[in-house]
């Protein structure tokens, strides 16, 4: 809520962009004010040379983008679980290592017996604990599919395997500007201009898709391939 | 030839939709099936989608539909890939796999029969059912008929309503039943229809005992006694079958009655049987067990059947036993009867009372007494005597003087019959007529259905004979102005409608102006003023006009009359009673809409039953005046069906058409866009649009002060909006029927839509919109394409593009055609954007 409030005062100061970043700040603009707000922070950012760490906070924009894209864009609420996942998993590890003791189980697998009280209390943990953290561990790329699905105009008709190429490629570019951002890496401002070019055509892609000329392309490669 | 490094660089395309769509629907050949499967595809089909309100989505899957293309080119393949699918409740999905089995060799494809099995449980509604028939015939064709019979089984199952489970033994005897089966009755007896002639054909046996099962269980859960508590000795139990289906011959239809179809898929079944080669004693042991089956219809069903067997030894005495138990009913004419319904039984016929002479007849009617004497029958009578009288009307009416002492359903026999024959009647005839009603009022009102049946219909004779033929004569005489006046008056002080029966049938259930028609004293009133319309016409004297002035003052006064439906009839006359006496509506307009409910009430029936009568404007502008204030806020109370408040807005456009009102400042038409809700100010500048297209296309002329004048009101609103958006943009919407109408030159249409869409992203009604748009689009392409992009945007509904597909073709088209490198570039964005959205067409656009 915060966030928004300082976003909306942010001027959109848009000299400057070229006409591809242009392009990008209007797509998000319609979608999301906080999305182009960032990305207009970080075009200024990749351009303030006289900031000797203009790259990491670049960088930082970028990733922020990226992150807050699915729920911006697709309205689509992941809920992370915040708190500690190994405190979690302690919670069933140690009783279900001293439930091992007493049983057969370890000796003589497959285990055949019934589930007694003991072993129901463990695994209503893990269900516990899998239920809670299913959707924080769940890869990036799980919510970026769901994203490029929600943003397509029949919901569910794009299966993940026709997508996840295209979150791969999304998750990629945000684990290298979060490397960046946090400066665990080194990079030179033409790496960076490369990947934020590319995070751009994932946008146009994604916001305004040119399908016309892929259709062209696609069919010369159907082509090639029913070629003998 | 397919490479890792061709399906590498086509997932590169792949993640929007469009492209996807356009790949699987391009392939032509099975040469990609290994190789797409090898990169992940034919492995997860998109789970249906539920939605908030209940619906659900089930996503194609371009996928299946390749694999369907081609599948009986690699069938091993396919089988491969159908075997480690998972389990899916997507109907378009399972469509697309049951009709891929139907493709395979049956002996590879009978190894699925469970999973089509669960594909049966799918619980909304699909095409599945008929596909799964197709495939269970086409197992059985190829002598598959056992897992045939499993899918068959699946989907006539026929289980218990869920009902039963809850509900205690003296709930369910007052509750309707009903067995479950899994689709819905036409569905569930075109599957017994498609399926029984194969399978009797191939398994006669089998499909008597498949039918005789299902149907025990579809009676089972249609009665409330457990089968359970059948006994042996009892012999079967009486279904009252004879009722429900009476002819076992011919098929019924009723909904959800599984029973029917069933009935009818074991009679042909058992018919079947018999034409088989098995061995009589065979054929009998199967017979045997279908009538051992708990119900009579069995036994009907098995003796109907052997009626064509019972000369035959074998089956001759099991044929007799039951001809003795069911006793069938094998009369035509009784059949045809219905005996589900109860039939009167009157002893006299229509011939037997026309033949009767006057006397006989009048002494008929005080005499007859139908033999079972409940409301029923006496309507019957009634009836059939008000038949008798309408073939002769004249005849009958010259003995209506004896009709007062009859029994009172025959006087409103009577008066009905004279009302709708009216027009056969003489001058001496009605007088008839209105003396016999003047006899029936001065009867005791007993309060019986006919006491007020015969007033409603005097009331209704009245108000007829006050109007002229259709050859400007009349049907009443100066000299009845008494005798009609005087029944008006007894019959405008009715009790009908008492406040109860408003409440009752008024409300949201009538409007007051409709129930004014279907009471005695509302009917009355309307005759009232109409009465008075026939004393002028015919210029009877001032003392009978005054007497009717008299009695609507008397119902103005809510003292005296508090009724909606009366005040309403105010409202629904005003013009005639204006026509009447000027200077009476004068002093009372007023009166008439007061503001409350009754006003409401005759204002509703006054906006939404008469045209805007620009004489009767200069008596009503104060009320206008009044009632803008009710245009303030909407409402949708459903409270009128022919939606008084949008006919009150017509009135007022209409007034402005024609120059009786004006924009002047706090101006009605003023007062009313400065006031009143957006959606009466959307519907006001809707009906210009709709009234300017109208006579467009009808060729008519429009004066150029109107297209002036209607041009100013725009103008008006177009500023106002633009100035102060908060009003909001749903009025400039419409301005979509002004511009389709045609009746602006071009320029000016397309500038102010152009205009209106940048706001809006709406024009109403769309398709007219892009019709009229892809007609200039040569002569105006870069504005055109650029009100296509913003309709584009703008379009609510998917279907809605669909409903312009060729005229948005034409503007892009026009647009990549016109040598403007602005509307160029905008037109090819759109069709990209088109195709984009699953218009794949639109890539012709470009081409």
């Amino acid at each position: 809520m915060k966030m928004d409030k300082e976003v909306s005062t942010i001027p959109s100061d848009t000299s400057g962009l070229e006409d591809k970043q242009l392009k990008v700040y209007r797509l998000l603009a319609e979608k999301s004010e906080l999305l182009a707000g960032i990305y207009l922070g970080m075009a200024h950012a990749s351009l303030s040379k006289n900031n000797p760490d203009y790259l990491s906070q670049a960088a930082h924009s970028a990733r922020e983008l990226i992150e807050k894209a699915p729920k911006e864009l697709a309205n689509l609420a992941i809920n992370f679980k915040s708190g500690d996942i190994k405190e979690d998993a302690r919670k069933w590890i140690l009783p279900w290592n001293e439930l091992k003791q007493k049983t057969q189980w370890s000796s003589s697998p497959p285990w055949q017996g019934e589930i007694d009280a003991n072993l129901a209390s463990i695994l209503t943990l893990i269900d516990d604990f899998s239920v809670t953290w299913k959707v924080s561990i769940a890869p990036p790329k799980d919510h970026y599919n769901k994203m490029i699905n929600h943003l397509s105009p029949h919901i569910g008709a794009l299966p993940s395997v026709a997508t996840d190429k295209f979150s791969q490629e999304f998750s990629n570019l945000k684990g290298y500007f979060n490397a960046v951002c946090h400066h665990d890496v080194a990079t030179t401002e033409t790496m960076l201009l490369q990947r934020i070019g590319k995070l751009e055509d994932l946008l146009i892609t994604l916001l305004n898709p040119e399908p016309i000329p892929d259709m062209d392309e696609l069919e010369l490669l159907i082509v090639e391939g029913e070629t003998a | 030839m397919i490479t890792d490094k061709l399906i590498s660089q086509i997932k590169d395309k792949l993640a929007v939709e469009a492209n996807y769509i356009f790949f699987f629907e391009h392939l032509t050949k099975s040469d990609w099936v290994g190789p797409l499967l090898k990169a992940g595809f034919f492995k997860n089909p998109p789970d249906p989608i539920f939605l908030d309100d209940g619906g659900v989505i089930s996503p194609i899957w371009y996928e299946s539909r390749y694999l369907l293309r081609v599948a009986d080119q690699v069938p091993n393949e396919i089988m491969n890939i159908f075997a480690q699918l998972p389990d899916t409740k997507n109907r378009n999905v399972i469509e697309d796999l049951i009709q891929i089995l139907l493709k395979l060799d049956t002996k590879k494809g009978v190894r699925f029969t469970n999973k089509v099995i669960k594909f049966l449980d799918v619980p909304y509604e699909s095409r599945i059912e008929r596909f799964a028939t197709d495939l269970a015939v086409k197992f059985m064709k190829d002598g598959h008929i056992s897992p045939a019979l499993l899918i068959v089984e699946s989907m006539l199952e026929v289980k218990p309503d869920p009902k039963v489970s809850s509900m205690s033994d003296e709930e369910l005897r007052r509750t309707f039943i009903q067995p479950r089966i899994k689709y819905r009755p036409y569905e569930y007896e075109k599957i017994i229809e498609t399926i029984t002639p194969v399978l009797t054909s191939l398994a006669s046996d089998r499909a008597v005992i498949l039918y005789s099962d299902l149907l025990e269980k579809a009676i089972d859960y249609k009665v409330i006694k457990s089968a359970n508590d059948w006994d042996d000795d009892e012999g079967p139990w009486e279904d009252y079958s004879s009722i429900w289906r009476p002819d076992i011959s011919i098929d019924r239809h009723i909904q959800d009655q599984p029973r029917q179809g069933l009935i009818s898929g074991l009679r042909d079944s058992l018919i079947g049987l018999m034409q088989s080669d098995l061995a009589d004693d065979q054929k009998l042991v199967h017979l045997g067990t279908v009538v051992g089956k708990p119900y009579k219809v069995f036994g009907r069903t098995v003796e109907y059947v052997l009626r064509e067997y019972k000369e035959n030894e074998t089956f001759k005495p099991l044929y007799e036993r039951l001809y003795q138990d069911v006793k069938p009913i094998t009369d035509v004419t009784t059949l045809e009867k219905d005996p589900s319904f109860f039939v009167s039984e009157i002893d006299i016929t229509h011939e037997d009372l026309v033949s009767l002479s006057n006397e006989q007849f009048i002494e008929k009617l005080k005499t007859y007494e139908p033999s079972i004497n409940t409301p029923f029958f006496r309507d019957d009578v009634a009836d059939l005597v008000g038949g008798v009288i309408k073939s002769d009307i004249r005849r009958y009416i010259k003995l209506s003087d004896q009709f007062s002492g009859l029994k009172k359903q025959y006087i409103h026999s009577l008066i009905s019959a004279a009302d709708e024959k009216l027009d056969e009647l003489d001058v001496s005839d009605i007088s008839q007529v209105l003396d016999l009603g003047a006899a029936f009022l001065k009867l005791q009102n007993q309060g019986d259905q006919y006491d007020g049946w015969s007033r409603m219909a005097l009331a209704r004779f009245i108000y007829k004979v006050t109007h002229q033929k259709n050859d400007k004569s009349e049907y009443l005489f100066p000299d009845h102005s008494e005798t009609v006046l005087k029944l008006i008056l007894q019959l405008t002080r009715d009790a009908d409608p008492t406040p109860e029966h408003e409440e009752q049938y008024g409300g949201k259930n009538m409007d007051p102006a409709t129930l004014s028609l279907n009471t005695i004293r509302g009917e009355a009133m309307h005759a009232l003023v109409h009465f008075g319309m026939w004393a002028r016409r015919n210029k009877i004297k001032e003392e009978i006009i005054t007497e009717i002035y008299k009695e609507l003052d008397w119902h103005l006064d809510s003292e005296n009359d508090p009724s909606l439906t009366i005040r309403s009839v105010y409202g629904y006359e005003l013009p005639w009673i204006w026509v009447i006496n000027k200077k009476w509506l004068e002093g009372h307009v007023l009166q008439i809409f007061t503001s409350d409910e009754q006003g409401d009430s005759a204002w509703d029936a006054y906006v939404g039953l008469n045209q805007a009568y620009t004489d009767l404007l200069p008596v009503i502008k104060p009320v206008i005046e009044e009632r803008l204030k009710g245009l303030v806020h909407y409402e949708d109370d459903n409270k009128d069906i022919r939606d008084a408040r949008s006919q009150f807005v017509h009135h007022l456009m209409i007034y402005y058409w024609s120059g009786h009102l004006d924009l002047a400042e706090n101006g009605l038409v003023q007062t009313f866009f400065e006031t009143a809700d957006i959606r009466y100010r959307a519907e006001a500048l809707h009906f210009v649009g709709f009234e300017l297209r109208k006579l467009c296309e009808e060729g008519k002329q429009i004066e150029n002060t109107v297209l002036e004048r209607l041009r100013s009101l725009w103008n008006y609103r177009l500023e106002k909006v633009q100035s102060s958006p908060a009003l909001g943009t749903k009025e400039l919407e419409e301005f979509g029927s002004w511009f389709a109408s045609g009746a602006y030159d071009n320029h000016w249409s397309i500038e102010n839509l152009s205009r209106v869409l940048l706001i809006t992203h709406v024009a109403e009604p769309d398709f007219m919109v892009l019709e009229r748009l892809s007609e200039i689009a040569g002569e105006f392409p870069s504005e055109s394409i650029k009100c296509l992009r913003e309709l584009i945007i703008g379009a609510r509904e998917r279907w809605s593009i669909d409903s312009w597909r060729e005229e948005a073709m034409i503007i892009i088209k026009s647009a990549l055609h016109s040598g403007n490198e602005e509307a160029k570039r905008i037109g090819e964005e759109q069709a990209n954007k088109l195709v984009s959205m699953g218009y794949l067409s639109f890539r012709d656009s470009i081409k």
